[in-house]
This record gives structure tokens, sequence and C-alpha cells, in this order.
């Protein structure tokens, strides 16, 4: 029986569909599986992508048998990019991630160890403090880390001078009289990021509770009531009494910056990104080390490391591309914070004047960050407990018992 | 009586009004900043209006960033995904309207069941099987991770539209000396069309918007669809908020504009097969 125009027309189009889509998954299947034995793939994020073909250039000519392909990845994807790849055990030979995630992936066997690479090129003692044991897990290392960075105070010198006020505040009482005295008109004394990321704003959280008694024990912070009692005055109370910018709400990181260009917020904590950024503006600025309870407080180290996943198939090649973004130089030309190695750190671009209080924070009052998933699946739920104290819906003493239980079914878990 | 009706209207225009503003606030905020230079966009007080306009936040979504070739990767892969989603889905739901056999009931709950699993469970298996055919980072690997959402959805409403058509049609048509192929193409297909094409208009959504498993399929620029794009204004240590809205307008205007134009055959398709099936 003859089909008819229309039916042969459907028939035809379907056909041809159905023969492309089953083409396209033969053709692939089969042509793809040749894969180049000397290329190395390394996934950077798109921050550090033109300095890293420039670095790549150097190290293919000291290389020649290795091939290095480059692979952008983003802030806001890397991270689940990369938990994909290793679960599956599809992954690239080189990943830049953050060094608060990679425990979690060492926990899983995922991660090659690094660890005959610290020697005489990479000195273990050559590491910021700390940073290296941070990375370490049941003595093997799984990281060499090349960005590093902390928190430290920004304030405008400017507005200090109009206040009346003659020099940053070293303690939190000075902190809280200070911005008192510098709230006024369309000025506050400082913000809180408590928009966006959790993490933004349970990092100023926990940099106080350190400076104040918690300590961080195998990845995980050891938090007592009073610590974050401490914290979270300084940060909850401080929007609800009005000398922290009742703006904060709606504030993530880049807000904070922006209103503190415009010389509305007067001081606040953030890293040596926004000093760059304000330096670039013409701002009047300065720095100072973070306020603690009694004096310089504490604040969180945290960065940017190269793993080599467990999965790779070209294991030495990889070590030998993480060795060499591992030297002193080549460190330095990809850190817009400060560099993981202090070696590195006599680059001029390391030792502006603005930058001597973050140099200090670092090498005298900074911690690893805490780096155990658990804490990070919990970030959330801090952070909320803080905002319901700058809503006034909760007391900081009452938000402290929350996040004490938290913190400790956390621990048990 | 009168002005109790004149009350009635007045309370109902306003709820509508409020309804109006609640939705459309967002996309008055995104459309605004878009116009807005960097320094307007955290001015206080705050402003809904530019105090200058500018492009220059469209000039770095054209010409400095990857966003163009992220747009183009979207259409491909939106337009793949609505393709193979009505061919296999009106395949599927066609067999499961028209022929009786003893598993249909359990199978189309079964395809359902896919609609109900949270994205992430089924990430690493999609994962896998796209890596296996090596269609990783390629735009027709998203097409494929994009098809388990749009697959189970699709196939029940082509189920219920066929339902929704007397058999009697097409046997009609058969008894005309035509094969079940000539009463699907004559008969079925044409009473359908505004149905698939609300389907595949779907489907072209559900792919035009999707992030997560277009983010973990693709690697490099090449590849990236818009949505994942968009993360690239976000940088290390700030967001440039201009630039993401005025990608926002970007990615958002295609599917307002297609939606406009569709919206008859939209609303009419989403609605077929509702009372019988």
């Amino acid at each position: 029986m003859a089909m008819k125009p229309r039916t042969a027309l459907f028939a035809g189009v379907v056909g041809a569909a159905v023969i492309g889509i089953g083409a396209t998954i033969v053709v692939n299947a089969s042509g793809g599986a040749a894969d180049d034995q000397n290329t190395v793939t390394w996934w950077v994020p798109d921050w550090d992508y033109q300095e890293a073909v420039k670095i790549v250039e150097t190290f293919e000519a000291d290389n020649p048998d290795i091939k290095v392909e480059l692979v952008q990845t983003t802030g806001d994807t890397v991270a689940n990019r990369t938990a994909v790849a290793l679960d599956s055990g599809n992954t690239p030979d080189v990943i830049t991630e953050s060094i608060a995630r990679i425990r979690g992936y060492a926990d899983k066997d995922q991660l090659a160890d690094l660890s005959t690479l610290y020697g005489q090129d990479l000195p273990e003692d050559d590491f910021a403090p700390g940073l290296i044991d941070a990375l370490t897990v049941d003595g093997a290392t799984y990281a060499v880390p090349y960005r590093w960075a902390t928190n430290a105070l920004i304030y405008n010198p400017a507005l200090f001078q109009a206040a009346g006020i003659d020099e940053p505040p070293a303690t939190w009482a000075e902190f809280e009289e200070d911005a008192k005295k510098l709230t006024q008109g369309n000025v506050v004394g400082t913000a809180w990021p408590m928009q966006g990321d959790a993490s933004d704003l349970t990092l100023r959280f926990l940099d106080f509770a350190l400076s104040d008694g918690a300590t961080i024990e195998n990845g995980l912070p050891k938090l007592t009531e009073k610590s974050s009692a401490g914290a979270i005055n300084l940060i909850g109370d401080a929007i609800n009494e009005g000398w922290a910018s009742k703006s904060s709400f709606e504030l993530d990181n880049t807000g904070i910056r922006e209103l503190f260009l415009q010389g509305r917020v007067a001081m606040y904590p953030a890293g040596v990104f926004d000093v760059d950024a304000a330096l670039e503006a013409g701002a009047p600025i300065a720095t100072a080390a973070l306020p603690g309870p009694d004096g310089p407080g504490t604040a969180q180290g945290v960065g940017w490391a190269y793993i080599v996943p467990q999965a790779s198939q070209k294991k030495d090649a990889a070590q030998k591309l993480v060795s060499f973004l591992g030297q002193p130089e080549n460190m330095a030309a990809l850190t817009l914070t400060f560099p993981a190695r202090v070696s590195a750190s006599d680059d001029p671009k390391f030792t502006t004047p603005e930058r001597a209080a973050y140099a200090e924070q670092l090498a005298e009052h900074s911690v690893p960050a805490p780096n155990d998933p658990r804490w990070t699946a919990v970030l959330q739920q801090v952070h909320d407990e803080i905002q319901k104290v700058a809503l006034g819906d909760k007391s900081a003493a009452a938000a402290a018992t929350s996040i004490q239980e938290i913190a400790d079914k956390t621990a048990s878990n | 009586m009168k002005s109790a009706r004149l009350l009635r209207g007045g309370v109902i225009w306003a709820l509508l009004a409020m309804l109006l503003v609640w939705s459309l606030a967002p996309v008055a905020v995104m459309l605004f900043t878009s116009f807005k230079p960097g320094s307007d966009i955290y001015q206080v007080p705050v402003r809904l209006l530019p105090d200058t306009w500018t492009l220059e936040n469209y000039r770095t979504v054209f010409t400095g960033s990857n966003m163009p070739t992220a747009l183009w990767n979207s259409i491909v892969v939106g337009l793949l995904v609505s393709a193979a989603t009505l061919i296999f889905c009106f395949s599927a739901g066609y067999a499961l309207a028209r022929f009786r056999f003893r598993a249909a009931r359990p199978l189309a709950l079964f395809i359902l069941l896919g609609q109900v699993v949270p994205l992430t469970v089924v990430l690493l298996p999609l994962y896998q099987f796209v890596n296996a055919m090596n269609l990783l980072d390629t735009t027709i690997g998203v097409a494929f991770a994009h098809l388990a959402i749009t697959v189970p959805l699709v196939t029940w409403m082509v189920r219920n539209q066929v339902a929704a058509i007397p058999i009697d049609l097409e046997e009609a048509a058969m008894i005309d000396g035509g094969s079940r192929f000539d009463a699907v193409t004559y008969v079925t297909l044409p009473i359908c069309a505004p149905g698939l094409a609300a389907a595949g208009m779907f489907a072209f959504l559900q792919s035009w918007h999707e992030f997560l498993f277009a983010s973990v399929m693709t690697s490099s620029t090449s590849a990236r669809t818009a949505p994942v794009s968009l993360t690239e204004f976000a940088g290390e240590f700030s967001v440039d908020w201009g630039a993401t809205m005025a990608a926002s307008v970007v990615l958002t205007l295609p599917i307002v504009v297609l939606f406009v134009a569709l919206q008859r055959y939209f609303v009419a398709g989403l609605t077929g097969g509702a009372v019988k099936g």
C-alpha cells in the first residue's frame, strides 16, 4: 500500500531525526576515546585565566613533552563541577579549588597525595603558618596552596577625622564607640553582608568568635556560648541598635564596598581586594588589624590551592605542573591577595602601605578557616540565627545558645 | 447594592494591582539597573530610574564577555531539546493513550516519577551517561541532559491531549483506507498541533533557563549556555551587577517575545485534554 504524502513526510522527518541522534551518539562514543597522553587539563577560575595562559606558555617551553589545556571555571560553578567530576571519576588533571572544600574531597579519597612535591622546591616552612597542616589528612598533603588572604579593618580616615577620632579601633569596645560616633547623617559606622552567600556573614561571625576564645580543631569550629554571644552582639545587635547599617539586610560584600566608596560606611572588615578597589577609585582609605576583645583580633585565612584528582591518568605530568605553579614567581603572578609562600611576598605589589595591616594580620593574628564540610553544611543556619538578632526577633544570648546547639550537633555527626 | 459592587470591584482591582507590582517590580529593577552606571546602582536613597542612562553594561555583555556565544548555544540546545522532546514524547504519549496493554498505567506513572525526583539526585548518573557517549562539554550533551527534565512531563501532556481526541476520528480515517500512520498524520497531529506547540515551547523554556546540568556538563566557553555564562560577571571578590542585569535582560527578552507570540497556543495546549483523559 502506497504511503500518503503527509505520512511519508512525517515518517521522513522523524526517521531523519532519529538517525541523526543515533549517528551523533555513535560517532562521539567511538571517536572520542583517543586522548592525548601528553596533554594535562587544568581547570582554572576565570579570574586567573589570563595570567595562567602566560605561565602555561613558559611551562610548555620548559617541558616540551607536556601540553596544558586550560579550561575556565567560574566562582559559582567550580564547586558543583569539581564535586561531580570527582564523584564520577572523569576528572581533569589539575584543579584550582577553594582550600575550604579540599578536606571534603580528601576524606573521600578522591585526591592524589602531593606530599612528595614538598621539599627543596616547595619547602613546607616557606608557606603561611598552619596552611600545610590544614591541607594534610592522616599524614598526606593533598594540595599545594598558592593564594592566601584574610580580612582586616578598612576605614575612611576622612570620616574618622570629621568625627574627632584619631586612631582606628583596636578593641571591640572602641569599635562600638567609634561606630556610634561615626553614625550621623548619611554615614553609618559599619555594615555587615547579610545578603548573598551565607558564608560572607558567618566568616565575620567566626572571626569575632575566634578572637574571643573559640578555636578550630580538625577543620571544625569549637565554639562557646560566650564567644558566639560576643560575636553576635557585634553584628546582630549592632544592626538592631543602628550603629551598623540597617541596609545590611540588602547588602553583599560588593554592596558594602560600594557604600564605603561613596563615604556612607565608615569602616568594615574586608579583604585586600577592597583596598585595591578604593585606591583605584581614589577614595580615602586606611587599614588596621581587626579589633578583638582586648587587642588585635583573630581572622581566618582563606584561599585557593591546586589539587590533582586521584582519577587523573597523568599524575606525573600534573604534579610537574603543580610544582611549577608553586614557584614563588608564578604564585605571585596568580595572586591578587597574598601568596601562600612567604618568599613570594617580596613582590612589590604585596608591600604597599595599605597592605601592611593585612600582612601583620596574616602573619600574627590568623588561623586557617574551617574546612570540614559538616561546618559548610550548617552555615545558612548560623547565618539565620544572627539575622534573627539583627531583626530584633531574638537576643544575642538566645542565638548563641542555638548556634552552640548547631555546632555541637555538627561535631557529633 | 451598587456601592457594594463598586467596593468589591475596587478591592479586586487593588489586589490585581498589588499582584502586578509584586510580579513586575523585580523585572523593572532588572531592566532599569541594566541601564545604570556603576555609581548609580548603589546610590542612596535608592532610585528605580538611572540618573544617567548608559549602554555600557550591554557593551560589556556583547563585546567583553562570552555571552553572545552562550546565547547562541542556548538557542541551539533549546531547539534540539524541543525537537527531540516532541519526537520522543509524541511517540510515547500516543502509545500510552491509544494502546491497551497491561503495564500502560504503571508505566505512565513511572514516567511521571522522573518529574518529582530532585535534579541533584539524577545529576551524577546523567553526567556519567553523557560522559559515556563522549558528549561532555558539547551542546548536544547538554541537550541530552535536559531531556531528562522535559520528557516526563511532556509525555504526560501529550498523552492527555491524544486521549482527549475521540478515537472514532482515527477509526474513520482507517475505515476510509488509511493506515494508522495516516490516521495520526492526517487526523491526530493537526488536532494536537496547538498542544504540541505548547509542549515544544515548554521544553524550550525549561532548557533555556536550566543552570545545574548545563554548569556541570560544560567546561569550555564554547559550550556554555547563557544561564551559566551569567556567572562570569561574578568574580572572586565582586559582582558586576550592571552587566549581570543587562545579561539577564538579554536572556529574558527572547523568551518574553516568544511567549507573547505563541501565548494563544501555549494556554490552549496546556489545558488541552484537561477534562478528559
